[in-house]
């Protein structure tokens, strides 16, 4: 009864509590019991989601498993700009707090584990689940009216000419990666040590669009304020495949003790795709008619759109990962984890597109010098993790779990963007609970996610190429995590 | 595990579900207040016209600019303006060197009237501008035998023109307590001389960077003959072969001597005192420059100049001030440094015991008040200003 009424109590400050954020762009966990453990499973690994942890865990399996379920992302980020400079605004909605557009991503995940006949303490497996998932669209920027007039420009009765549309999502980052997960494991030393490998083959689709101001170049009569900088877009929507492996060790170090190590290589997804550039010139009559024939100004200032659509490859780094656990079977019925693990994001050093084929390009050597893909730098930070689990059965049918993971994040002040999460360490904490009906066990859990109240306080152009690297303000998240599926044991 | 605990936690998951699935929304975007009831435009009126203080000047002749001396007015109007039958103040805006009757309306200041307006940062009034360039890029405001009487053009007929004929269309307020004037540069400049020299038609001026004196001038010689890649000691005929072309764009520092010169210190006519000298004459342009083929002060010149600065008509005038509120704002660098010259006007106020408020402003890291480049944000503080001091119908 003092376990039920604590999982409820959990679950009530998920429902009730703060502030919370999704992590990185890789999702909490995948695995509903290792979910709810908050991570902790690498010397755990007794279920499919082994595979993911630890593979060596397979081969704990004594039944064969099909598992499926969902988790839902219910991910709340808010963003207060404060993209100034001495207090000189560039269009952004500056000191007024903003939320992104309201959508539920959801991870589903099919698995199955298979006791192979066929050799003796050898098991092995096949998992489709979703390690990284981010998806977020933010309106933070609005072309301002002052960037686009009305056209006054004749006697008496001036004519209105519509402003150039504007997209109302200006920051959108989807991604998802879905891997494909072939693992085998063998039970070494019986009863006390064994080794598992997976293989991670890896389907990546990437979308991101994003308003990039860039340096308006023309002399100082057709770039002051508030024409100093362009506005433009850029928009990647590209996918690909790319291949990895992992691998684990699981050890019996006493008869209450385990112990898991495991290690997930880099993976390089090749992608291919499209990657658009828009430039939203300003419509400033007056300055159209100042420019002479020769000058770009008399094109920029039309207010117009223009695109240039690319064909592009990119190689995308997903990190390598190591990893150490413990488990410890306290008493018959509970059972105490921890976690560690270590995450190379410092090999993400951003994507870079190789345009192969460009069409859309104007007649304006000016204009077109802003339809190429725009990006900005990243510097990513290797991170770690550690998370502690319980999981208590107190009744033959039912098991309850609970878990804490703290989680660096991999992105400085000066990385900071909206389309990724709060540049602040997270905390998860999670629950939940599983019910035994026949050969099928149900699923529930819940996690939230919090991170501290994130300000920014300092545009950066590290590169100094004019375009800002980051996006000052104050990030605030909110991220629940429900979770339900089953797995069918036989 | 009983079926009440079950549906127990399951109904706080559906409900951790459902607050995910609750609605926000981000507060409204722009208002659409530049709309305007009875208007197909967004309050802004143009009017060309030929003002008779300019027509018939041996410049514009030369400048084979005779078909097209009119020099453009454009009007703000306040968003009630269709909608309401009340008159309203004005605020008349003298544009900088290099602009034009566009110069404030490329900076958006009706979209910023409107939004000040919106939220009630401002009262309701006209803004009006005019064209006061040259050929050479401004005209200074002054009275010229060679370009024409822009002074008279700007502070008398424009006036009039805007108040008195153009009465049926508008409704101003005609008093002296809801009447402003302002510039930026070369415009605050024209705003205090005529503020200044016309006692009695305004309440409050305001003047951004008044290039009220010429003293700096020298600092900027070398820029000039830099940008018109000549060296001294100037041979004669480079002297008079200086290079006009792209001067907006390419020679600033050029256009800005040929605007003074032609304002300040057209070559005499023949039988004028100094039509003999031709030390400093460029022939072709009818100017005489301020240095030499050394690149040094020609002092003759110079004190041309030097006179028309603010000085004089300040010391001559301060008793004017007495009932006109002046607002003075100067950033901390400008490219023909009309920093300096307004931190001189400056001084000319203090020593003619005017009283005026103050306030200086800078760029941001690595974009400079170098130029015009935050005449758009400063605007707002100009409105502001005269907001205060511009009186309503009553």
């Amino acid at each position: 009864m003092r376990i039920f009424n604590t999982i409820i109590l959990i679950l009530l400050i998920l429902l009730f509590s703060g502030e919370a954020v999704a992590g990185g762009y890789n999702v909490s966990g995948v695995g509903m019991k290792a979910l709810s453990m908050g991570g902790a499973f690498r010397a755990v690994a007794d279920d499919w989601s082994a595979m993911y942890y630890n593979p060596a865990g397979l081969s704990n399996l004594y039944q064969h498993e099909i598992a499926f379920g969902i988790d839902l992302y219910s991910y709340r980020p808010e963003f207060t700009p404060e993209m100034t400079l001495n207090g000189y605004s560039f269009g952004y909605y500056d000191g007024e707090e903003r939320v992104s557009e309201d959508k539920i991503p959801y991870t589903p995940f099919v698995a199955a584990a298979f006791v192979l006949p066929i050799f003796e303490n050898v098991n092995a497996g096949f998992g489709v689940f979703q390690p990284y998932d981010h998806d977020v669209e933010w309106d933070i920027f609005r072309l301002s009216p002052v960037y686009n007039q009305y056209v006054v420009d004749s006697f008496e009765l001036p004519v209105i000419e519509p402003l150039v549309p504007f997209p109302d999502i200006t920051h959108e980052f989807n991604v998802d990666i879905i891997d494909f997960h072939p693992t085998i494991a063998a039970e070494l030393i019986e009863d006390k040590m064994s080794l598992g490998v997976g293989l991670s083959i890896r389907k990546g689709s990437y979308n991101r669009s994003e308003i990039i101001l860039q340096p308006n170049t023309l002399p100082e009569s057709f770039s002051s304020r508030p024409y100093e900088n362009l506005v433009t877009m850029t928009k990647y929507d590209a996918s690909g495949w790319g291949f990895g492996f992992n691998a684990g060790l699981l050890y019996q170090a006493t008869e209450k003790l385990k112990v898991g190590a495991s290690y997930q290589s880099k993976t390089t997804i090749d992608l291919s795709g499209d990657a658009d550039a828009t430039l939203y010139s300003p419509g400033n009559r007056h300055m159209e008619t100042l420019a002479d024939t020769a000058n770009p100004a008399k094109q920029l200032f039309k207010g117009e759109i223009y695109t240039a659509n690319h064909e592009a490859d990119a190689d995308w780094v997903i990190p390598s990962e190591f990893g150490f656990g413990l488990s410890y079977q306290a008493t018959e019925r509970v059972m105490l984890s921890a976690d560690f693990v270590y995450t190379m994001w410092s090999e993400y050093e951003g994507i870079e597109f190789d345009v192969t084929r460009t069409t859309g390009l104007t007649e304006f050597s000016f204009i077109n010098g802003y339809l190429s893909p725009t990006d900005m730098p990243e510097e990513w930070d290797d991170a770690f993790r550690i998370s502690v689990g319980i999981e208590g059965q107190p009744h033959e049918r039912y098991k309850l779990r609970g878990g804490y993971s703290f989680e660096q994040t991999p992105i400085a002040e000066e990385g900071a963007r909206v389309i990724y999460d709060n540049p602040s360490d997270r905390h998860h904490l999670s629950g939940g609970a599983s019910l035994y009906v026949g050969i099928v066990e149900f699923y529930g859990a819940a996690s939230l996610i919090i991170t501290p109240e994130t300000t920014v306080s300092d545009l950066v152009d590290d590169n100094e190429d004019g375009i800002f690297d980051n996006h000052a303000g104050t990030y605030k998240d909110f991220t629940a995590v429900t979770s339900i599926g089953f797995t069918v044991r036989f | 595990m009983k079926k009440s605990k079950i549906l127990y936690i399951g109904f706080i998951l559906v409900a951790l579900i459902l607050i995910g699935c609750s609605e926000r929304e981000n507060p409204a975007d722009f208002p659409k207040i530049n709309e305007r009831e009875g208007l197909k435009n967004d309050g802004v009126f143009t009017y060309p016209r030929a003002y008779s203080a300019i027509e018939n000047h041996a410049g514009w002749e030369f400048f084979n600019f005779t078909e097209s001396k009119n020099f453009i007015s454009k009007i703000y109007t306040p968003p009630s303006f269709r909608i309401q039958s009340t008159p309203y103040p004005i605020l008349y805006l003298l544009h900088d060197f290099e602009g034009d009757e566009n110069y404030y309306f490329t900076k958006m200041v009706h979209r910023i009237a409107d939004s000040l307006i919106y939220e009630e940062e401002i009262n309701e009034f006209y803004i009006a501008s005019i064209d006061a360039s040259t050929p050479y890029g401004g005209s200074w405001y002054v009275n010229n035998e060679f370009f024409g009487w822009f002074e008279t053009m700007v502070a008398e007929q424009w006036l009039d023109f805007i108040e008195v004929t153009l009465a049926d269309q508008l409704r101003i307020i005609d008093n002296r307590e809801s009447r402003g004037i302002g510039g930026f540069g070369m415009g605050g400049y024209g705003a205090l001389k005529i503020a200044a020299k016309y006692p009695g038609v305004f309440s409050s001026v305001s003047a951004s960077n008044p290039a009220g004196s010429f003293q700096h001038i020298e600092d900027l010689i070398p820029m000039m003959l830099e940008e018109q890649g000549l060296s001294t000691p100037i041979s004669p005929d480079d002297y008079q072969d200086m290079d006009t072309t792209n001067l907006l764009t390419e020679k600033p520092y050029t256009l800005l001597f040929f605007s003074l010169a032609q304002a300040f210190s057209p070559h005499p006519e023949e039988g004028e005192p100094g039509y003999e000298d031709s030390t400093t004459f460029v022939t072709f342009y009818g100017i005489d420059l301020p240095f030499d083929y050394n690149g040094n002060i020609y002092q003759p010149i110079y004190d041309k100049w030097h006179t028309n600065g603010l000085d004089d008509v300040l010391t001559q005038n301060a008793g004017v001030f007495d009932s006109i509120e002046v607002y003075i704002e100067v950033s901390d660098t400008n490219q023909f440094l009309f920093h300096h010259m307004a931190e001189d006007v400056r001084m000319m106020l203090d020593n003619n015991g005017i009283n005026y408020s103050y306030d200086s402003y800078s760029g941001y890291e690595g974009y400079s008040a170098f130029n015009q480049r935050f005449v758009y944000d400063r605007l707002v503080e100009i409105l502001k200003f005269h907001s205060r001091y511009l009186e309503e119908d009553m």
